[in-house]
Parts: structure tokens; sequence; C-alpha cells
């Protein structure tokens, strides 16, 4: 019997510090309400506190009598079902620690994060992963037993009669049977498991030499969460859904803390195939996802409303022009007139709520960017059409810096403002450095690696390059190891800012220059074919790229996507002077690599001239280049290339 | 279908409801007060169209079950409504009592069904058809020579208690608890293994044969459903006029049925419904235009008296033409396809 | 090893059936014992299809008899058969392709739903309860054939390979004792051609655990299986019997057959 309440959890009253503490206090005060929905057989199966609290407890202890000790580490690798969660929340009971493994990570990687965390038992899955498992046997030593929990395929005598396989059910067995034996068992092990105890631990990525494990306490997580709290607050009975896995950061975000601290439910879908549709069905209140998902969902939208009947599109792309002029005095913090909340009323009963309702995120309170700094048409596109979207900072170590803080204060490009409790600082490097709460313990037997990422006072050396505007609002740049730096000390970022600039609609290409000069200048490429198409709209005539590429009308067009990426970078960053370049770079020319990555080097020593212009008091270069036709007969091009500088605003 | 977002079933049993949410069921109990308060702003004109409009309904669930459902086309469908309108006047008349006449009717129509059914065994479509058409003459015959079919059989006011219904206003009421009923249980027939069964033979008989479902007894049982309901509805109709007779009974009401259940939309209950008002509708209009279309023309015309008696035939030859070339799936469909737009939007396709 | 007797569930007798002057088969005689993947293979038009249609009752031949559970086949309607326990898929793929595959499913149930026209037509009550319980044997049956994402889509609309999969799923709805595939793999590619064969061999061997369904737990132990694709037949059968121009030319274990002299001149060939 489910039942259906309200009950209110003060979150500053009701404060077990360690996450197994919030499983006891969840199982008596919420008792039947809804934790955990998992889709079977086609319908949902609702589990109530009480049943996953018994749930755990039995995992939990069934464990300890397979010989797991208090402070081991236990490895986790499948997709989220109701038994990851069970499981999980058996470990923080006995006072285990959590490691996640990505679900595609291949045989190798997983032996390494096996061996590095010396990881007593790993759950996975299903079939699939126990045979992994099997192929690696004899270079994970330490693992005591594999447990998998999805029955399907696992009835055969290969792996029945393994001694080092064992399922889900069983392990609750064992744990039934102890709890009978010493009854209490588990509850004393929650009253001894402390806030300094280890958690979990996630694995971050190794691009300058192997994974380090990421290790958190209870207490960072459990801070984590008030944190998050206070600008994405949900009550109980709020529905989350969670495809994160426990090796991302992204799960206490969106998952195991939501569930046991604010008392949110966790829904998970039937098989990955069936997700789009299940998420409608779980109308989810919060998500936390990738600029990839959020750029996949609109796109799918605009596909299908442009594909719809006369009258669904029209009165759609009428409503939509509503919905940005909204959005426009959200961001200049204008108090909006009464004409327009009525027009926004209108625009979400007969536009904006039906899409939302297809796609899912009818009920969603807050939808959170993490990752990448999502496009500032995207961004918008989501807040016109009600979704109130927000930008979120966060890394493995540090789980939430910076996020806007309140729905309608946003400013575009931003990272939002600092969060309470964290403080953040720049760095003479232009770094940023985060101390907080809920700031990671260390790397997993990596002192040197912490020595390095954590200072004496505590601080976290991100190593992101950002800034903090005076309003408090925070500024990605790049990774501080991809920045250059001009001949004054400051440091930019030329990918980032080719990056931003090439989303123009008339640009192909642009080549950020400054290193160890006074200022950055930017050499553009524009796209041929949309710019003759303007050209011949607005009566601009022309005859060659060349020629085109010098019009003095271009160099506005293209001045006004400068402008526009100006704005989001610091003072010293932004470009001072630009031209045109009169052709395109090419990988035949051997100015790009074949993946379009431009060869800095080769392409200073080739166009010295022009960068050396750029930086001089000329306003026209001339450039001789020797280029070969295809057949290989070569040919040189003169052209005049104009320089432009950029009026200070 | 189409659920809004955040539904959803945690057991069979929601999933397989036809009233899901909260507001379907506003939608259906507002549909039913109208319906019971309908005599009292209603003409009286109004109110004997609406039980005529009744008692189509009640026999097209029948019709729609046997060819709709089944697959087993009858022409012979308004001769069963005889069977049983004679059936319940003669019973009335030697002093059972209506309600039970009523039923005993529908049984009765229900047998005669099975015996022109049986050859369904051996031969499908087109040669059904014939067969069921000989039904509609040898039946006729029979009543005519045996059971006063020329002369007619008086039935006297039904009553309920102490409550007569000789008007339309009170005869309404019966007739909306008696459709209320036949369709619930017709929808809960195609609900459950019967009506699979029926879609079954209807749709590919080999498999169904392959899934153990004996074609030939379903078939039979079609016809003996199809036809009780035929049954019921030819007493309901004796009742109202207090008469029955062979005239209202006539090959043309034969296929005036089988238009509502292909205009409606085969295969469908909600057809039933929108197929009947079409008709019934189109009828209505047909004849109270068609006289107005005759005054126009000058009465030395030869069109001028004709037109007046053919012009509902006239219509209804048309209508049906345009329903095969451009909506063969029925009035149903259009509406299916109405709802699933409306519940897409503003997206084309899902 | 003791080679333990099979017992044998279908015994077919000097069987011969003629269509008007043409004979399609001629005294065929074999036994289809438990536990076994039995295959038939021959050319194209020596009578494979037209066995297994006598075998489930859509022909009747003209001798012979068909012993199953102690009954003569030969005269008995198609769904009497059914009932007994012989399912069967069909090459052509009779499927109804109106409804859903949810809806076909659950129209295969028919021989299990006791509730008849009167307890249908009140629904509350006795209906309802199959209607729910029959629902789940038939959401077990779709999550072992994974065919979730497409539970409620017309079949008609799907693609050949999975409309293969839900006719695998109507006929195991029946919970066939013996169950005759015929030619399962035909216009399948080579991804596709692995799944089915492994969805088969999970049909025979069961489960034993994950569902509450015991048809499904444990396995349809004999499955007759016509097939042209020689690398799934030697593959997965246990004993392969050779047609050709209606007649049984060889019987025996896959290496048998592939070195048999009569099989390879009258079909393998050049394919060995």
């Amino acid at each position: 019997m489910i039942a259906k309440g309200k009950v209110t959890v003060d979150l500053e009253k009701d404060r077990p510090a360690t996450l197994s503490a919030y499983l006891q206090r969840n199982a008596q005060i919420f008792g039947d309400m809804v934790a955990m929905r998992q889709k079977d057989y086609g319908v949902w199966h609702e589990y109530s506190w009480k049943q996953c609290n018994e749930m755990s407890k039995h995992f939990g202890l069934g464990l300890l009598s397979l010989g797991l000790n208090r402070g081991d580490k236990v490895c986790l690798l499948g997709d989220n079902e109701v038994e990851t969660y069970w499981a999980v929340y058996g470990l923080y009971g006995v006072g285990a620690v959590v490691v996640g493994i990505w679900v595609d990570a291949l045989p190798d990687e997983a032996v390494y994060y096996l061996t590095d965390s010396e990881s007593r038992f790993i759950i996975v899955r299903d079939q699939e992963q126990v045979d992994k498992m099997l192929r690696v046997k004899d270079k994970i030593p330490l693992i005591d037993k594999v447990i998998w929990w999805e029955p399907k395929g696992m009835a055969a005598p290969m792996y029945k009669n393994n001694p080092w396989l064992i399922g889900f059910n069983d392990v609750l067995d064992l744990g039934i049977k102890y709890d009978r034996e010493n009854p209490g068992a588990f509850e004393e092990c929650i009253r001894q498991v402390k806030p300094e105890d280890i958690a979990n631990m996630y694995y971050t990525a190794g691009t300058t030499g192997a994974a380090k494990g990421v290790v958190r306490s209870h207490s960072t997580q459990v801070f984590l969460r008030k944190i998050i709290d206070r600008y994405y607050p949900l009550v109980p009975g709020d529905d989350c859904h969670t495809m994160v896995q426990f090796a991302s950061i992204g799960e206490p975000l969106t998952g195991s803390t939501a569930n046991l601290i604010s008392g949110a439910v966790l829904n998970f879908p039937e098989s990955p195939d069936t997700t789009e549709m299940d998420v409608r069905e779980i109308a989810p209140h919060f998500h936390c996802l990738t600029p990839r998902f959020y750029e996949e969902i609109a796109s799918k939208m605009r596909v299908r409303i442009e594909a719809s009947g006369f009258l669904k599109r029209t009165v759609f792309n009428m409503m939509l022009p509503i919905g940005y002029k909204i959005v426009e005095y959200e961001i200049e913090n204008k108090e909006i007139p009464p004409l327009w909340k009525f027009l926004r009323w209108l625009a979400w009963w007969t536009a904006f709520r039906p899409n939302l309702d297809k796609c899912g995120l009818l009920k969603m309170k807050y939808g959170c960017n993490s990752g990448f700094v999502l496009g500032a048409h995207t961004f918008k596109f989501y807040r016109a059409i009600g979704v109130d979207m927000r930008e979120f900072y966060a890394s493995t170590e540090v789980p939430l810096i910076a996020t806007h803080w309140r729905g309608h204060e946003i400013k575009i490009g931003s990272l939002g403002q600092i969060v309470s409790d964290v403080e953040l600082r720049m760095s003479n490097e232009g770094e940023l450095w985060i101390r907080g709460p809920h700031r990671f313990n260390e790397y997993y037997r990596k002192p040197e690696k912490t020595a390095a990422a954590i200072d004496a006072n505590g601080w976290y050396h991100s190593g992101d390059a950002g800034y903090i505007d005076d309003e408090g609002y925070v500024f990605y740049i790049d990774r501080v190891t991809q920045l250059a730096e001009l001949n004054n000390g400051n440091k930019y970022s030329p990918q980032a800012v080719e990056a931003q600039i090439r989303f123009g609609a008339y640009i192909k290409d642009c080549w950020i220059l400054g290193e160890g000069r006074e200022y950055v200048a930017g050499l553009i490429t524009i796209d041929f074919d949309s710019v003759s198409k303007w050209a011949e709209k607005y009566h601009v005539p022309f005859t060659t790229m060349i020629d085109l590429s010098q019009k003095d009308q271009v160099a506005e067009l293209v001045l006004k996507d400068i402008k526009r990426v100006n704005k989001g970078l610091p003072p010293w960053a932004r470009i001072k002077k630009f031209a045109v370049f009169h052709k395109e770079f090419d990988p035949d020319e051997a100015e790009l690599t074949r993946s379009r990555k431009l060869r800095r080097e080769y392409m200073y020593s080739k166009y010295k001239d022009m960068a050396d212009g750029l930086y001089s008091d000329e306003d026209i270069i001339q450039i001789s280049a020797e280029f070969s036709y295809a057949d290989g007969s070569k040919d040189t091009v003169t052209a005049k290339v104009k320089i432009r500088t950029i009026p200070e605003t | 279908m189409m659920q809004p977002c955040g539904v959803r079933n945690t057991g069979y049993a929601q999933q397989l409801s036809i009233v899901r949410t909260p507001l379907q069921w506003v939608y259906l109990i507002a549909a039913l007060i109208l319906a019971f308060c309908l005599p009292l702003f209603a003409s009286s004109y109004f109110m004997t169209f609406m039980v005529y409009l009744g008692i189509t309904i009640i026999s097209a669930l029948g019709l729609m079950l046997l060819s709709g459902y089944c697959g087993q086309f009858s022409m012979g469908h308004a001769a069963f409504m005889m069977v049983g309108a004679f059936t319940t006047a003669n019973l009335n008349a030697s002093g059972i009592n209506f309600f039970i006449a009523l039923i005993l009717g529908g049984i009765v129509a229900a047998a005669v069904g099975v015996v022109f059914g049986l050859p369904s065994g051996k031969v499908k479509d087109f040669y059904l058809i014939l067969s069921t058409l000989a039904a509609q003459f040898i039946i006729t015959y029979v009543i005519v020579g045996w059971f006063k079919g020329d002369v007619g059989v008086h039935i006297p006011a039904v009553k309920v208690g102490n409550w007569t219904l000789a008007h339309a206003e009170g005869y309404w009421y019966l007739v909306l608890v008696v459709l209320i009923l036949m369709t619930f249980f017709a929808k809960s027939i195609t609900r459950t293994k019967v009506g699979r069964a029926f879609i079954a033979v209807r749709d590919n008989d080999i498999a169904a044969e392959a899934m153990g479902i004996n074609t030939y007894g379903y078939k039979l049982l079609a016809f003996a459903v199809g036809c009780f309901y035929a049954g019921v509805a030819g007493g309901l109709w004796a009742g109202f006029i207090n008469f029955a007779t062979v005239d209202h009974y006539s090959l043309f009401d034969s296929i005036w049925y089988l238009a509502i259940v292909f205009v409606g939309g085969v295969g469908t209950i909600t057809g039933v419904f929108f197929g009947s008002i079409f008709i019934r509708g189109l009828k209505e209009i047909a004849y109270v235009v068609s006289p107005l279309i005759g005054n126009l023309l000058p009465p030395s015309n030869p069109f001028a008296e004709g037109i007046t008696l053919s012009l509902p035939y006239f219509l209804f030859g048309i209508i049906l033409a345009v329903f095969i070339i451009f909506e063969p799936r029925g009035l149903a469909h259009r509406w299916e396809l109405l709802k699933a737009s409306g519940r897409l939007w503003p997206w084309g396709y899902w | 090893m003791i080679a333990v007797q099979k017992e044998t569930r279908v015994k077919v007798e000097k069987i011969r059936l003629s269509f008007g002057g043409v004979t399609v088969l001629i005294d065929i005689e074999l036994e289809i014992k438990d536990n076994e993947i039995y295959a038939i293979i021959g050319p194209n038009g020596s009578g494979k299809t037209s066995l297994l249609n006598c075998i489930s009752g859509f022909y009747k031949p003209q001798q012979g008899a068909i012993y199953y559970k102690g009954k003569n086949l030969v005269g008995m309607r198609p769904h009497k058969i059914a009932g007994l326990g012989i399912g069967r898929t069909f090459q052509n793929l009779e499927l109804f392709t109106g409804l859903s595959t949810l809806d076909n499913l659950r129209a295969a149930r028919h021989l299990f739903i006791k509730s008849g026209l009167f307890s249908g037509a009140l629904y509350f009550g006795p209906a309802h309860h199959e209607e729910i319980k029959h629902m789940r044997v038939v959401e077990e049956i779709i999550d072992f054939l994974e065919i979730e994402p497409i539970r409620n889509r017309a079949v008609g609309d799907l693609p050949y390979g999975l409309r293969k999969r839900v006719e695998l799923g109507r006929a195991l709805a029946l919970e066939p004792d013996v169950l005759l595939v015929d030619e399962p793999m035909a216009g399948m590619n080579l991804e596709e051609k692995e799944d089915l064969t492994r969805f088969l061999l999970d049909i025979y061997e069961g489960t034993e655990f994950g569902y509450d369904s015991e048809f499904l737990k444990k396995g349809v132990k004999s499955i007759v299986l016509v097939e042209h694709d020689m690398g799934v037949v030697m593959d997965i059968a246990e004993r392969i019997t050779v047609f050709d121009f209606g007649r049984k030319i060889a019987e025996g274990t896959p290496d048998e057959i592939s070195g048999d002299v009569k099989v390879i001149k009258a079909y393998l060939g050049q394919d060995i």
C-alpha cells in the first residue's frame, strides 16, 4: 500500500549527518510513501521507503556476511535500476565506499578502476557485464565476489556453478539470515558511520596521466545537497529521472542525494529504447543534462513543429516571439508590463505548455545545463518556451561552484553567480580557485596529485581559466593549459574565442592571434555561399572571393559577430583588430589538419606579414602567397587585405 | 493512445481502462446528464427523432459486432429486427410482460440469425451477403404468411409500474437505459476474448485457427449476438409505435444499416454512434429538404414529383460513394485522426 | 554415457498428400521426439511446408496418420490441433496487421481465457481479472523477446525483422509443447539471423528464473525447424531430415547429413 501524503521536511531541523542515517530517517517519517518507481512489464512498480529500507538493509547485511568490512570499496557497474540504489544505500549503511564505473568501460579500464580503488566486491547488472569480469578475472585478485541482479541468461550452468558469482536475491537471502541472527545490526552500523567516512569515489577522466579517484565523504555529499537545495529546492514526492551513472558526479546532483535528503522519487525507465516514452510518463521535476541533450531535444521540437499542419505551426511561430520578448525583460531585470504578462499566459496555454507536454518537460521546475556552456541561442530558446533553464558550473572535485540563483536573473554566456558557502577567487594566472565544504577530500592513493590540487589553505586549483565580473557573475574561458598569453601576462583562450566566432552564420573560420603581443587580433574567413547570397540580396556588387572579402559592408557583417563575442570576454581578451582574409583556410595547403584544426605554427610562418600587419599601424597589407592546384601546378596570388580596428565601446 | 504528460499506469487495470483521467470522467458524466435531461427542454418532434436514433444505434451495435468486428457482412439485418418485433408483439399479446417479451424477442432473433449464418462456414464475403439477402426475403415471407405480417400486430402501451410510456419523452428513458446497457455490453465484448476472436476471424482466419480460435463457432456466435441486438431493437420499435408490421423492416432498411456501419467506421463502437447520427440526420434533412426542392420546380416538370420521393436515396448514394473514395475507414477514423492531431498539438508527429 | 531413449511426441505415418494430379508428399514417415530441435531441409517445392500444414491441420492428407498425444490429427480442425499444444509460425507471417503487438499477443492467449460471452459482456468480475492476468503473461513474452519499444505500434508498420519476432511471440503465447517454425531466417541479414537464432535457443532452453510464467521457464522442448540456411541448421539442429520431391531421402545427425551422397547430390551441391 503506497500512501499518498504530503510530508514537509525541514532540512535544517531533521538533519542527520550521514547519507546512511537519512535512509533510516526516511523510512520513519515517509514510511509508506513512494521512494522509487521502476517500469517493468509495461507498468510502473512502486516501492515505498519502508520497502527500500528493507532491501538495502538485507543487501548491506548480506555483504557483511560475505566478508565486507567497514571502509571497504565496492565497485558498481551497470545501468540505473532499483537494485542499483538498494545496493548503494545498503553499502552506505554498512559504511562501505561506492565506486562507480562507466557501463561502456573496456575490460582493461575496468581492471584499472578495480585495482586502483582496491575494491573487494563488484556489483554488475547483467550477463554481459559478468562476462566482462570473467574475462579479466586473473587481473583482479582482490575481488571476492561478483554480484549480478538481472537474471536473464544467468541460469546457464557456467554461471550457476561458479562460486565467484552470486545473484542479488541470494545476497538478500544471506542478509535476511544475518538480520535474524543479529537483530539491530544494520542500525548499529548506521550509527557507527561518521560524517568524515568516505561515501563515494569518482574517477575523473585522465587527460594527464591515469584517471584519479576523487574521494568524497558523507559530509561533503550532504553539504552538496544543502547547497543545491538553496537554488533548486525539491519537495518530497517530486519526481527525478536518473540516468546518470554512479561513475559521474552528476549522480549525487540529481539522484541519490535528492532521494535521500529531499525525499524526491527516483524513476527508472523500462529499457534504453523506451526511455523517451517513459520520461514522458515520469514528467520529472528536475533535470541536469549536458548541452548535447538539450540541443537534441530542442531540434526535435523544432523539426516536429515544422512538420505539423498550417494551424499548429502558425500558432507556435506567433507565440515564440512573445517568449523571446519576456526573456529580454528578464535579462534586463525589468518589470514585465501587464500586457506582456497576459500574452505570456496566452502563449503558455496555446503553444508552450502542449509543446513541453510532448517532450515530458512539463513539470520541470528547473533545467540545469552542465558540462559546457550552452549556446546562447539554445539557452534563450528554452527560456522563451517556458523552461527555467539555468547554467551550472561544477566539477567532480567541487560539484557546485556557480549557478544562476533565480530563474529570472540570467546573464547569457555566464555560468551564474557563486553559490553560498563557496569561495571563489582568481589566481594571478587567471585560474579559478575554489573553497567550500563540499569540496572533495583527496585523490585516492595519490598524495602528490592531491597536494598539487589542494593547497595549504584549502583552495582547490581547478585548472579552469575564468573571471568574475563586478556583479559576481562567473565566466568560463578555457582550461588553463590551453591558454595563450599576451605580452603583459594576461591569458586568453584562442580556441574558445574561435569557437564562439564560428557560430556566426556568415563566418567560416577564424584564427585568433595574440601570443606575445599587446592585444588579441583575429583573422576571419567568410563563408562564400552565404555571404554571396547576402550580397545579392543587399545589392553589393562583387567579382571574386578576394573582392567580396574586402568589401566594407562584409566587414560590417563580420564586425557584428565579433562584437557579440567580445561582449562575453574579459576586457584584456577582447579582439581589437581584425581582417577578413581573402581566402579560406585550406587543409590542402597544410593550413588546417585533416580534422580541420588550425596549424598555428605553420600559419604564423606562412602569413607572417599578415600577422605582423595586424599589430602595425598599417591599414592594408599586401599578401603574396603561392598555392598549388590539384594537378600540382603552382601559382601566386596577390591580395590586398584591409586591416580594421574595432572601435572602443 | 497518448495520455497527457505524467500519467502513469501502476497496474494493468489502469492500462486497460477506457476512462483514464479525471477530465475524461467529467466528459462522460456530463454527456450522461445531458442525455437524461434532454426531454426537459427538447420538443416532442426532437424527442421522437431521438427515440428512433436510439433504437437505430442499438440495432447498429449488433450489426457492427457481426459485420464490423467479425467481418460477416449481413444484408438481412432489418429482417432480424422484424423477427424481434413480431415475437415481442405476439408474446405480449398473449399476456407476457413486455420486458420479458422483449428479451425473448431478442433470443428468437438470435436463433434465427444463427440459422441463416450457417453458410458462413463454407462461404465468405460476397456469397455470404447473398445468403443473408435470402434471409431478408424468406423471413418477410414467413412472417407475412404465418404471423399476420401484412396486417400487423398491435401492442398496448408499455407500462413501467404505474407509469405509461406512451409519448416519446417517456419512452426515451426506456430506450436510453437499454442503449446504455447494450453499449456497455458491446464495448465489453470487444475488449475481451470474444471480441478479439471476432477481430481475428475478420482479419486473418488462418492465423485465428492457428491460435486455437474456432472460426466457424465464432462466426455463428457473431450472428447470434448481432441478431440479438437487432431483435431487441425491433421489439423496442414495435413498443414505441404500438404496432409490429413488415413495412419498417424492408431490404432498404437493411442497406441503411450496412451504410451506418460502413460510414461510421468498421470495427469501432464510436463508429456506430457517428454513423447512426449521420445517416439518421441525413434522412431527416433529406425528407425536409426534398419537398422544398421539388416545389422549386414548376409542376409540369417531370422531375418535380420524383424529386420529393427519390432525393433521400439520391443523396444516400452520393454520400456512400464519397465515403468509399475518400474515407473508407469511416467517420470514427476521421475522429481518431482529429483527436490524435489535437493530442499531438503543436507537434506534427511524435 | 548412456543414451537416454527419448519419448516420441509426434509420429507421422505414411502421409500421402495430393492436390489434383500433383502429389506433394509421398509416404512420409518420421518421428519428432522430446528434447530436440529437429530440422527439415530440402529444395524449394519438396514438400516441407506442406508437411507442416498437414501436422497443424490446414491440409488434409489423403492417406496416412499423424499421432500426437494418442490422437490422430488427420481430419481435425486446425484450432483443435492448436488447442492440443502444437504451435506454428508461418513463413509469410500470419499476423493481424491492423492490431498492435500487444493485441496480437493477447489474441493468441485465446485458449487460456475461460470467460466467454456473458462474463465478457459484464466485464467487471472474472473477465477483468483474466484480462489482467493474461496481460502480465503477454508482457513477460514481450520482455523475453525484447520488443518493449514496439508494444503499442500496429504490426503492419513494423520492419520485417521485428514482425518475425512478434510472430514468434504469437506462437509462444500458445504455450505449445511442440513448436513448428517455418523458414524463420528468410529475408534476414546476418545480425538479424543471429538474434533470431538466439531467441529460438532461448525458447528451447527456457530461462529458469526471472519470469512467473512456467512455459517461459521450462522452454518448448520440441522444435521442428524448416529452414534453408545451412549454417543455422547445422548449428542448432540435433537431427535433420532431408526432403526431395515430396519424399524423405535422408535422416540423421548434422555430420551424417553433410556427408550423405544422396543429400549432396539433391540439395547441398557446392554450398558445403
